[in-house]
């Protein structure tokens, strides 16, 4: 629990979802229903009959929801990890350890956070404007735009410290400093 | 952002490292701004300015000071929280004069004074600024006001103040910190008013800072730094040796009674204005000025007279500023009791209820 609230990625914690190939996974198992769909025109009858009784499109919506959940609960807690780092100044650990463990809890959420950064730091600024206010500080219209405009060039590594960045994007890291 | 917060200069501070820390800063200054309810900081007109750098990591101490290290700790949590930038308060404008002018009214023994203040009005003006740094040592005979001024000019410049009684100065700590090896060491005054509160120009008042007493170390001690403007600039607290704070712009009025028992040194860091007893026609105009400031205090306008009777006038007259303001209150509070229609103050020396003596007859 951080001081938002309960991160959604709790949600996600099924032995079914620690492979941490999921987010692949997920795309090949899609793909496999469409096919099986298609094999189900076939002639052998054993497979005919297997394949009628598979219901591809509830699957694949299944797979579906699944994969949008993930989404939004990479997207919401980001948006709390931001905005926890920008608002707690004053205990920078706190906000370090925690997105050390949200990024640790399985091999896909990296990559998620990576996805999802755009919208997480869409939502963070929301997150941030609506705490001070609660904070009983008055936010006029441009405060707030220089708020925004200041999250929104946020990237993962102004938040993490260069090692911790490194060991969850490695590529990145790789690549930047090549650059 | 309209505020530039103080940027880390060590080699390891990266642009992106900096993205965080100025949208930290420009969060730390719109909470400094809210708890002086000026949160509209695009409109209020306040200058913000850096009065440290934050240092990018703890600083690394011996295990076995834990009392320091803890110490450390709770004073950088402070600082990243509260931020580098700090309201200028007392922005130099025509309003301001006119607002200082008028303690030519006010306090008409002040009037030279007042004088070296507007001109510091009027230079800071052209640097567009606010009144900083003012170093201002008035001396007289007691009971001539200077407090009273002093307070008076806090308040019209909208400071926050600090008033420091000298006399009861044991020790260099209140104002510069103590030792960091004490266990119970604590920043002193002057660290606290600026880190810890919302202005990076308070107004100090030291008060009979000719009676500051030597015989347990030398409370004025941190003064010698405090007044010069450059090493003011980088003045460190002793109990938060790593965190050099600018407090040049600190504005500084001291009292005193007789300036010869002032160190010459030190003296010679302020701007003195000896001040003289108010002549007789100007006690008159005081008396009737602290008159009307008492019944508008008291909501008593429609009750007494506005102006002071003949004898009040006369009896006042011949009184310093502190005894006058000390008759008349006792004489509206006895008006009050008595329900009179005018102060008891008549022409024998002061009010007709006769001065309560003390002690053995």
């Amino acid at each position: 629990m951080n001081k938002f609230g309960r991160f959604k990625q709790t949600n996600f914690r099924d032995w079914q979802l620690r492979d941490p190939q999921l987010l692949d996974i997920l795309a090949r198992q899609q793909q496999q229903l469409w096919q099986l769909a298609r094999v189900a025109n076939k002639d052998d009858a054993v497979v005919v009959e297997a394949c009628q009784a598979l219901d591809a499109e509830l699957l694949h919506y299944a797979c579906q929801r699944l994969r949008a959940g993930l989404d939004v609960a990479a997207s919401d807690d980001c948006a709390q990890l931001i905005a926890q780092s920008v608002l707690d100044a004053s205990n920078q650990e706190d906000a370090v350890e925690h997105w050390q463990k949200w990024l640790s809890a399985a091999a896909y959420w990296p990559d998620l956070a990576s996805k999802q950064w755009c919208r997480s730091l869409e939502k963070s600024a929301a997150l941030v404007i609506e705490q001070l206010e609660s904070d009983g500080i008055e936010v006029n219209q441009a405060t707030a735009e220089e708020i925004e405009a200041a999250i929104k060039v946020f990237e993962l590594k102004d938040l993490l410290p260069p090692d911790l960045y490194a060991s969850f994007f490695p590529m990145q890291a790789t690549e930047e400093a090549e650059s | 952002m309209n505020t530039t917060p103080a940027l880390d200069n060590t080699d390891n501070a990266t642009s992106t490292e900096c993205r965080l820390e100025n949208l930290q800063q420009f969060i730390a200054s719109l909470r400094i701004r809210s708890e002086t309810g000026s949160t509209s900081c695009r409109t209020s007109g306040t200058r913000m300015v850096s009065v440290f750098n934050i240092p990018k990591k703890k600083r690394e101490v011996l295990v076995s000071d834990r009392d320091v290290s803890k110490r450390d700790e709770r004073i950088f949590s402070l600082i990243r929280e509260r931020g580098a930038m700090r309201l200028l308060g007392a922005t130099a404008s025509a309003e301001m004069a006119e607002a200082i002018g008028r303690l030519h009214a006010t306090h008409p023994n002040f009037s030279s004074a007042v004088n070296y203040i507007l001109g510091e009005e009027m230079l800071a003006r052209q640097k567009n600024t606010a009144l900083c740094g003012l170093r201002i040592l008035l001396h007289g005979a007691p009971g001539v006001g200077k407090t009273d001024f002093a307070l008076t000019l806090a308040d019209l410049l909208a400071l926050p103040r600090e008033v420091i009684s000298m006399s009861s100065s044991q020790a260099s700590a209140q104002l510069g910190g103590s030792e960091e090896y004490w266990s119970n060491s604590q920043p002193g005054i002057v660290w606290k008013k600026i880190v810890q509160d919302t202005h990076a120009n308070p107004l100090f008042v030291l008060d009979e800072i000719d009676k500051t007493p030597t015989n347990w170390g030398d409370p004025l001690g941190a003064l010698y730094q405090l007044l010069e403007q450059k090493s003011a600039a980088i003045f460190c607290d002793k109990s938060v040796p790593w965190l050099p704070v600018d407090t040049s712009m600190a504005n500084w009025i001291s009292t005193a009674n007789d300036v010869e028992r002032i160190h010459p040194a030190l003296r010679s860091r302020f701007t003195e204005f000896e001040v003289q007893a108010p002549s007789e026609s100007e006690l008159i105009n005081l008396t009737q000025r602290l008159y009307s400031v008492l019944l508008a205090e008291f909501s008593l306008n429609d009750r007494f007279p506005a102006e002071l009777g003949m004898d009040a006038k006369a009896a006042l007259a011949n009184m310093s500023v502190r005894e006058a303001k000390h008759v008349l209150r006792t004489a509206l509070a006895q008006a009050l009791r008595e329900n009179r229609d005018e102060l008891p103050i008549n022409g024998k020396g002061h009010s007709a209820t006769s001065r309560r003596r003390i002690g053995f007859l």
